[in-house]
């Protein structure tokens, strides 16, 4: 890999896990698999190109920010205050969002930035060079939101939020209303999806509404590969290793992609793919430990049955009890 | 009897399961139930006789088909499950439904406290912190030294006494106990039933307490009333209840 290819993977990881930090609140710590990310990110990419190109480029960042909370609020309503299932709620606010997206582009399918002024093209008019730009900008940008978000989840209403996810019954016993965290957690994570497709298309210089598919598989696979590596354990780690998984995937397609093992319009075939694998991987692990487990077990029962006086030495003997040693630190 | 002095009253309380089909039940029958300010009343009775029901219609997860509950001199029959929750707590059999797992034991006690706890952004700061350190301290289990551990880890035993904390640090009006020590082994559960006196003596906090073990319930608490087919069948207090033998009473669950 050039060193092109290499910062180009480091900043698309980047611009991609913020999306995936968007993904992780509510299906990690709320336990809820949130449908409108998909469509809050192209409605930030949307929002974003519109105001670029009307040349309010920070505007149209913090404006897509606002709308993709707002968009979350909906889809937390829907679910908290009309007993909606979570899947169908994201599904419905989804949906809507793909017509809202083409009314706030005026009907057209995509929005060119090319020469217009956006986040990059002014910061890069400061450092002077394109691609350090687009790493830089984009590095601080992820490492701002880690850090927001993760002092937010250590806040009174971050930890309350925390706990909804955990045993929302027991947080209802404590006197707070768990729809409100729903709501306010479902805000949270569509404001960063559209925050990530705000950056995108200022990056890209580029907007399309159709741009959002398959963009879920995308997020997913930045947690589990992030997951799998790290494992799970609290937020601020959960949080940095989903933007480490992002960067790991990109860098997965690039290799994949250079190797013309697949043509570029299978990405969706390989991001599926990828996350399939990340989620087998703990079963197929355990599958194994059991069978050599298993295998330890069966030569020590061998042994008993076969042995030549019936006596239970064969079991305790310290060889026996070594063999059953290692067997458990295999789990 | 002053009317100043009661801190529950429970007028024509009813509840009737699958109405109107052949499995009706009727789970709570025009139930009447007056409890003094920081009284300790402990509940007998057969599965399904109502005890359950009671403590879930007094918090709200149940909603009646008649009846009033007025907490403190005012009415919460109709008030939403966590608001009333900010003078009732509970604590449940099973020591999985009063604790959020994934956090440690002294997030789960911030989250407790949050109701009473003086406004501040971060819920551990050093003064919660301390207090909370007290409070473990008072258990005597070593869990003061272990805040940092996730509740996950904990054992039953050591998770209910967490809930108990929990419970008695948000300073509630009413306790309500539902067989909170049936899932522990008799040790732990003999531990779990101490810490729960001397919280409840300390703290003067009116409270009632389902078991189903006869000897606990006329040996903890002051009063002792005998649920049957959604109704209180015996009242005992004072002189009455002390001469009551256990074995009398075993027999009513036949």
């Amino acid at each position: 890999m050039t060193i092109a290819q290499v910062l180009s993977a480091i900043q698309l990881g980047l611009l991609y896990g913020i999306l995936a930090v968007g993904l992780y609140i509510p299906f990690r710590i709320l336990n809820i698999a949130d449908m409108s990310v998909q469509g809050t990110f192209t409605m930030g990419m949307i929002i974003a190109a519109v105001f670029s190109y009307n040349r309010m480029p920070y505007l149209g960042i913090i404006v897509a920010i606002l709308a993709g909370a707002i968009a979350g609020v909906v889809t937390g309503i829907l679910h908290t205050k009309f007993n909606i299932p979570s899947i169908l709620s994201g599904i419905l606010t989804m949906t809507a969002l793909y017509t809202v997206n083409l009314i706030i582009a005026s009907g057209k399918a995509n929005i060119s930035l090319i020469g217009k002024d956006t986040l990059y093209t002014i910061a890069d008019k400061l450092i002077g060079n394109e691609e350090a730009t687009k790493t830089i900008v984009t590095l601080l940008i992820a490492i701002l939101i880690t850090v927001v978000i993760s002092v937010f989840f250590h806040t009174r209403t971050g930890l309350t939020i925390r706990a909804t996810g955990d045993n929302a019954a027991m947080v209802r016993h404590t006197s707070i209303n768990t729809d409100n965290m729903k709501m306010i957690g479902l805000g949270l994570g569509n404001a960063m999806s559209a925050l990530s497709g705000a950056l995108i298309s200022q990056y890209n210089l580029f907007a399309d509404v159709n741009s959002g598919t398959g963009i879920l598989v995308v997020a997913l696979a930045a947690i589990i590969i992030g997951e799998t590596l790290f494992k799970r354990n609290g937020v601020t780690l959960g949080l940095i290793s989903t933007i480490v998984g992002s960067i790991i995937y990109r860098f997965i397609i690039a290799i994949a992609l250079k190797f013309d093992v697949l043509p570029s319009y299978a990405l969706n075939l390989i991001s599926t793919i990828i996350v399939i694998i990340a989620l087998m991987f703990p079963t197929i692990k355990e599958t194994h430990d059991r069978k050599a487990k298993k295998r330890l077990h069966l030569e020590l029962a061998n042994k008993y049955l076969n042995g030549n006086n019936m006596s239970d030495q064969g079991i305790d003997d310290k060889s026996g009890e070594k063999n059953d040693k290692s067997g458990e630190k295999n789990e | 009897m002053n009317n100043n002095n009661l801190m529950l009253r429970i007028r024509r309380m009813t509840k009737v399961f699958f109405p109107g089909t052949s499995n009706e039940k009727i789970a709570l029958n025009r139930l009447n139930l007056d409890l003094e300010k920081g009284e300790f009343v402990t509940i007998l009775g057969a599965n399904g006789s109502g005890k359950t029901t009671l403590f879930n219609a007094i918090c709200g997860t149940l909603e009646l088909d008649d009846g009033i509950v007025i907490l403190d001199g005012s009415d919460i029959t109709w008030e939403k499950e966590h608001k009333r929750a900010l003078h009732i707590s509970r604590i449940y059999q099973d020591p999985q439904m009063g604790t959020a797992p994934s956090l440690t034991i002294a997030e789960n006690l911030a989250l407790a406290y949050t109701r009473k706890a003086s406004p501040s952004l971060f819920p551990l700061n050093k003064k919660d912190y301390r207090f909370f350190h007290e409070q473990l301290e008072m258990l005597d289990m070593d869990l003061e030294l272990r805040m940092k551990t996730k509740i996950g880890h904990l054992s039953g035993g050591q998770r209910q006494a967490v809930s108990l904390v929990m419970e008695i640090i948000s300073q509630p009006k009413l306790l309500l106990l539902d067989e909170h020590t049936a899932a522990l082994d008799p040790q732990t559960s003999e531990r779990i039933l101490d810490v729960t006196n001397k919280f409840v003596r300390s703290a003067g906090v009116t409270t009632m307490m389902i078991t189903h073990n006869v000897k606990d319930a006329l040996t903890n608490g002051d009063r002792t009333i005998v649920f049957s087919n959604g109704e209180i069948v015996h009242d005992y207090r004072g002189a009455e209840r002390d001469a009551l033998d256990p074995n009398d009473l075993q027999k009513l669950y036949g």
